[in-house]
């Protein structure tokens, strides 16, 4: 080659090339003179199946390149090797290293028609017209009756305004067999250039005979006719026209058009697809791709990918893991399955895949955070801010990630380090909601209800986005209430759930800040709502339940204890049962008060759970029905295992209670004490 | 003649010029202007990485004279952000100014010096009162309502806008009374009289049915996101709205014929009388389409002949990705030939018009002209024919700028929009086949400080010094002046056509002018401010008739009427108003 190399960056074959000269092989180096520098092709947003093949192919070149002693039979090797790599930029359309190539195809196999030839077209894509001429010669000299080689140099020399030379290719091209058409064609397109209609119509005429179906070249009859003035003839001919092109034999052209229909070209076609949200077309293309590629990975990945983008998560998932079956080496793929294990809530399965996705490439940031959220999820708090670490080194200075390596502290107990952790993010960063209401909630788990408090206080500022202020509002208002300020804790728990209308924690502990101050109506009214966000929840049911009953509502707690043990499943009910029990036996409303029922029920439990509350209300029921000997008989056994059990500060209430069946008095509303 | 104290000469060709010498050969120099006149406009496009289609389209640049004062003004598109939820912090290159973007209006200061006159733009954007916030694409600037004041109509992504000049400074937003307000996606339009009324109409050049709707992801044949060509999309019609000559319009779309033919995916427009029969054609760019051809019937009809006159593909009976158009006497034979700038591994194309009076033929004469391969790399977007050079003779700037990363490079983190491509000159020089080619002039003459993704120019006599200036506008970058300081000489001649006196100054649009000298042709020029890509230019004209003397100038207006004047005063503008010359049959020799 006598053409300068590209000025391009440097490559892959260039630093082989180099090497081989360091080294003093002879004939390596005799070779690496011969050659140009192949220009570095960008890959990273190339479609991963392309670039698989490229590098394939670019790994078997620099193989070559760096293997031992050469040989003719090696440069031979070498050529084709090139030659093959050409081929494959030229099919995606990398042009210039496709030039490279083939001119280093061509150098080492000089008598290869096919190098020069493709050159050429490398060439012209490219618009470098006289290299494409002087390539498409060689390439005659080579094989002088390729009718392809010759319409292309009558082509070349047209454009470059060489017309008399286009007219000796494409006249020598009219003896050739399949180019007869595209003769006529380029000597009309000459002539209609030299402003010759005449000679134009003729040739163009001649090309529709003998290719009718190039309906295109009606066009050019009907362009023909109207600059010889035949305007209705041109007409006519302007209804005829079409899209069909004047075609020639050009078989290796049809080969590189073919090549581009393996499996890259598959996906590509897959992919494409899925780009214009065409799913299910996608989803039988990469089907096909996976009965026709059964050891393809790339394929099932595709395949998964296009699944999970569905949402068919479970079936991407299986092709994920068959993917990973085949090539489990590759982090990507390991990675992939992780996420997808982790959207199924697959958390264990996933940390497991993510783990060896960083094993396989330490620099695999994505899946170091995709690690952490399986390992926060399965509680590994420490563990997740291990890996959010790693992210970070890949990411230094990432708010995202620091944000969530000190939630990971705080999780983890680590709250110090948590705590100095959102600190400085918010030095780095300014004011940031989020942050303060962390440092809140970690203040908060430190016994600093005061500096908790001031955290939160920053955040109920107006324009906040009303999820966060209702969440500082819930945190002030459980500060207040920890404090046992249970007025002031009332209008943060109302604002909370005002900002929030579905927080059940909200309305729960807004009852009992109520509940607190006397106001039990209210307070039952509060956990009504929470019960009616969450119907399974024994907290608000019993929490409503107690409210009811220190307002003095008996009859209507006697009713819903009733409903609520025949509820199916119903969980507390042994609560719920026992606190029948008391209310039937010392409800102070006649209408309510059951004394045989109270025991029965309370025996009934005692002999489920024999426990000093279950012991204490059959005593009580004993008393409700009149017989205070067996009151105390039950209340004094339940005296001694108190003392028995060291709980001295139960002692006293039950004491009392002792001598109030001692004496005959019946007990009335005790948890109104 | 005037060289700008701070500013940069970009290039002297003078010692670069091929050794062929021509009549009136004489340096370009163009001088990049842009920070010593005050230019700190910069185009936004809104990109957040989404690869929205209209990101890469925009925007253009008006030349017009908004307060009367002789000069040139300067009003340039703006884009916006599309999509993100609205969010800008999702933007891929932050917005630094106020918020919302918009449109910016300058007015030029021509300050008068010893050394010449001096460019200042003012941006007056906020005392004009337009508040331009759509996504812009182009702006057609004429006087649409016979007030004598030039009003702007800005084509959007959505509805597009007229802004009404009230003739103090200000503007008013007369959209919805006009009936102007398309919202499909325009790009350009072209405000020409093109029903005789002596009013300005206008053809508006729609493109594609994006929107955030039927957004697309497209993929190159490697499998790499980019973004989309236009077969993605389905074209969208043209509108031809008819002035009632107060400034609202109806529309004649159906009427005039333009539903007569398949929409096309336009881009660009140009009135101008292409056919020589004495009435307005429109010529439209369409991209990957067959080009328009809108020959005017003179009876109110449009007939569709881009094909059968060889206009609407290249010799290879090939649709080309037309962006710009430019219409100019590039080989003085005395009609319009088109120039076509295109997409990359396509050539630019020259189409020599070879009409006969009504009967349209235009013939490819690209590679003859040697305007094929300098344009093979390159997305040619604005273009014009302007005497660069001041020798008489229409040579053609072209900027450029890609829309594709596999046309322009690989996208990176640090260069997230790597579609950069220098602009390009072409000097008409004796020799090819046919008289007249054009050859390339150094690179770098148009860039400034570096390529940029360019899109719009403007070419206008900014200065008013006799010589055509460029304002080119630049793709999510500043906009950029470079004024032109070759030698006019003392014998240039300034020219406005006005279409009536009484009601002001009304520049024409797409009038043909002939300046006649004594045995040499005539040199022949488009005056109007259609044209290019998204933009609109000086309405004036200005020649040079190359050593020649200048016995008469003639004007062709719409309605078909010519008119002639003796030889105006060289070195000067000289407005030729409508009804003021000497009514002629038409065309004339010298020396008859």
């Amino acid at each position: 080659m006598t053409r300068p190399p590209t000025p391009r960056r440097a490559t892959a074959v260039a630093c082989v090339l180099l090497t081989l000269a360091a080294v003093g092989l002879g004939a390596q180096t005799e070779i690496a003179g011969r050659l140009v520098p192949v220009p570095e092709v960008d890959l990273r947003g190339v479609d991963e199946a392309v670039r698989t093949q490229i590098a394939g192919q670019r790994k078997l070149l620099d193989d070559a390149l760096t293997a031992g002693s050469p040989t003719a039979e090696d440069a031979d090797r070498l050529g084709r090797l090139f030659g093959e790599a050409g081929q494959l930029y030229l099919v995606y359309d990398l042009l210039p290293a496709a030039r490279a190539c083939l001119a280093n195809a061509a150098e080492l196999q000089p008598r290869s028609f096919r190098w020069r030839y493709l050159l050429g077209s490398a060439a012209e894509h490219l618009g470098q017209l006289e290299e494409a001429a002087a390539s498409y010669e060689q390439a005659r000299a080579l094989e002088p009756d390729d009718p392809a080689t010759a319409i292309r140099l009558g082509r070349v020399h047209l454009e470059v305004g060489q017309g008399e030379a286009a007219r000796i290719h494409y006249e020598r091209a009219l003896n050739l067999p399949g180019a007869r058409a595209a003769a006529h064609f380029g000597l009309g397109r000459l002539a209609a250039e030299t402003d010759d209609p005449a000679a134009a119509l003729e040739h163009f005429q001649a090309a529709l005979r003998e290719q009718p179906r190039a309906n295109s070249l009606h066009y050019h009859i009907a362009i023909a006719h109207r600059a010889l003035g035949n305007d209705d003839a041109s007409r006519a001919a302007m209804e005829l026209r079409g899209e069909a092109p004047v075609a020639f034999a050009d078989p290796i052209a049809a080969e590189i058009k073919e090549s581009a229909t393996g499996i890259g070209a598959q996906l590509l076609l897959g992919r494409v697809a899925l780009a214009a949200n065409a799913f299910e077309l996608a989803e039988q293309r990469f089907r096909e791709a996976v009965e026709d590629h059964p050891r393809s990975a790339a394929a099932r990945r595709s395949l998964a990918a296009a699944l999970e983008q569905m949402g068919r998560r479970a079936e991407a998932a299986m092709w994920y893991q068959e993917a990973l079956n085949l090539s489990p080496d590759d982090a990507a793929l390991q990675f992939h399955t992780g996420r997808l294990y982790n959207q199924e809530g697959r958390f264990q399965a996933a940390a497991e895949r993510l783990r060896r996705a960083v094993e396989l490439e330490r620099s695999f940031g994505p899946a170091w955070v995709e690690l952490a959220r399986s390992l926060g999820e399965t509680g590994d708090h420490l563990e997740a801010a291990e890996a959010l670490t790693q992210a970070l080194e890949l990411a230094p200075g990432d708010q995202n990630l620091r944000f969530h390596r000190a939630s990971n502290y705080r999780l983890g107990g680590r709250r110090e380090l948590a705590l100095r952790e959102f600190e400085a993010l918010l030095a780095d960063f300014g004011f940031n909601r989020d942050i303060v209401m962390q440092l809140g909630r970690i203040e908060q788990e430190l016994g600093r209800p005061a500096s908790a408090a001031r955290r939160f206080e920053q955040l109920v500022q107006p324009g906040a986005d009303p999820s966060l202020l209702s969440a500082a509002h819930f945190e002030l208002g459980n500060i207040r209430t920890q404090q046992e300020r249970y007025e002031e804790a009332i209008p943060h728990y109302q604002r909370a759930i005002v900002g929030n209308p579905t927080s059940k924690e909200a309305y729960l502990n807004l009852g009992t800040a109520l509940g607190r101050l006397g106001m039990f109506t209210e307070a039952a009214l509060a956990a009504r709502r929470a019960l009616e966000l969450d119907p399974e929840d024994t907290t608000a049911r019993a929490a409503e339940v107690t409210a009811l009953l220190l307002a003095g509502e008996d009859a209507r707690v006697r009713l819903m204890l009733e409903q609520t043990l025949e509820l199916p499943n119903q969980g507390g009910s042994g609560f719920f049962a026992l606190l029948l029990a008391e209310v039937l036996a010392a409800s102070e409303d006649d209408s309510v008060r059951d004394g045989a029922m109270a025991l029965n029920l309370a025996t009934d439990l005692f002999q489920r759970a024999q426990t000093p509350a279950h012991g204490a209300v059959v005593a009580l029921a004993y008393a409700a029905t009149g017989d205070f000997e067996q009151a105390v008989a039950w209340q004094q056994r339940l005296i001694d295992n108190l003392e028995r059990a060291g709980a001295t500060e139960a002692l006293p209430a039950a004491r009392e209670r002792l001598a109030d069946y001692q004496a005959g008095r019946p007990v009335r509303t005790p948890w109104r004490r | 003649m005037r060289t700008g104290a701070t500013g940069v000469v970009v290039w002297v060709a003078s010692a670069l010029l091929p050794t062929h010498a021509r009549a009136g050969e004489s340096e370009v120099i163009f001088v990049d202007a842009t920070k010593s006149a005050g230019l700190d406009f910069r185009h936004w496009n809104g990109m957040s990485g989404q690869l929205y289609y209209p990101e890469v389209v925009g925007a253009g640049a008006a030349l017009f004279d908004y307060d009367n004062d002789g000069d040139l003004d300067l009003y340039l598109v703006q884009g916006n952000l599309l999509g993100a939820d609205g969010d800008r912090g999702q933007a891929t290159v932050p917005w630094t100014g106020d918020w919302p973007p918009r449109d910016r209006l300058y007015r030029n200061d021509l300050e008068h010096g010893e050394d010449g006159a001096s460019v200042r733009l003012v941006d007056v954007t906020d005392e004009s009162g337009i508040k331009a916030t759509g996504y812009g694409m182009g702006v057609a600037a004429s006087d649409l309502d016979n007030d004598g004041w030039i009003d702007l109509y800005v084509l959007n992504l959505g509805a597009n806008q007229l802004w009404r000049n009230e003739g103090d400074g200000t503007f008013s937003d007369r959209t919805e009374a006009s009936g102007t307000g398309d919202a499909r996606w325009s790009i350009a339009a072209a405000a020409a009289d093109y029903d005789g009324d002596l009013d300005l109409d206008l053809f508006v050049v729609n493109y594609l049915n994006f929107s955030l709707v039927t957004h697309k992801t497209c993929l190159t044949e490697r499998g790499e996101i980019d973004y989309c060509l236009p077969g993605a999309y389905q074209p969208v019609p043209d509108l031809l709205l008819r002035n009632d000559g107060y400034g609202r319009f109806e529309d004649a779309t159906a009427d005039a014929g333009l539903t007569s033919a398949r929409p096309g995916n336009g881009l660009g427009v140009l009135a101008a009388d292409l056919d020589r029969n004495g009435r307005l054609d429109f010529y439209v760019a369409n991209d990957l389409m067959p080009n328009h051809l809108w020959i005017n019937a003179g009876d109110g009809a449009l007939v569709e002949e881009g094909l059968i006159s060889g206009a609407a593909l290249n010799a290879d009976g090939e649709a080309e990705a037309s962006m710009g158009v430019a219409g100019g006497d590039y080989d003085g034979d005395g009609d319009f030939d088109l120039f076509l700038t295109h997409f990359h591994r396509e050539t630019n194309t020259l189409y020599r018009n070879d009409s006969e009076p009504g009967a349209p033929t235009f013939r490819d004469r690209t590679n003859a002209a040697a305007l094929a391969r300098p344009s093979w790399d390159a997305t040619s977007f604005g273009t014009a024919f302007v005497d660069l050079d001041n020798d008489g003779w229409l040579d053609l700037a072209v900027v450029n700028g890609a829309v594709t990363f596999a046309a322009g490079r690989p996208r990176t983190k640090d260069d997230p929009f790597p579609l950069d491509q220098p602009n390009q000159a072409f000097l008409n020089v004796a020799g090819g086949s046919e008289g007249r080619r054009f050859d390339p002039a150094p690179a770098g003459l148009l860039d400034g400080a570096a390529p940029l993704v360019s899109r719009g120019l403007a070419t206008g006599d900014i200065d008013n010094d006799g010589d055509t200036d460029l304002v080119i506008t630049n793709n999510n970058g500043p906009a950029r002046l470079l004024l032109n300081q070759g030698a006019a000489g003392d014998d240039w001649i300034g020219l406005a056509p006005r279409l009536d006196a009484a009601r002001g100054h009304r520049p024409a649009s797409g009038v043909t002018v002939r300046i006649h000298r004594g045995a040499a042709s005539p040199l022949v020029r488009l005056a109007g401010a259609s044209g290019s890509y998204t933009s609109s230019g000086d309405p004036r004209i200005t020649v040079n008739p190359a050593g020649a003397e200048v016995s008469r100038v003639e004007v062709q207006w719409p309605d078909g009427t010519v008119e002639e004047w003796p030889a105006p005063p060289p070195a000067a503008y000289t407005g030729l108003v409508r009804g003021t010359g000497r009514r002629t049959e038409g065309q004339k020799e010298d020396g008859e």
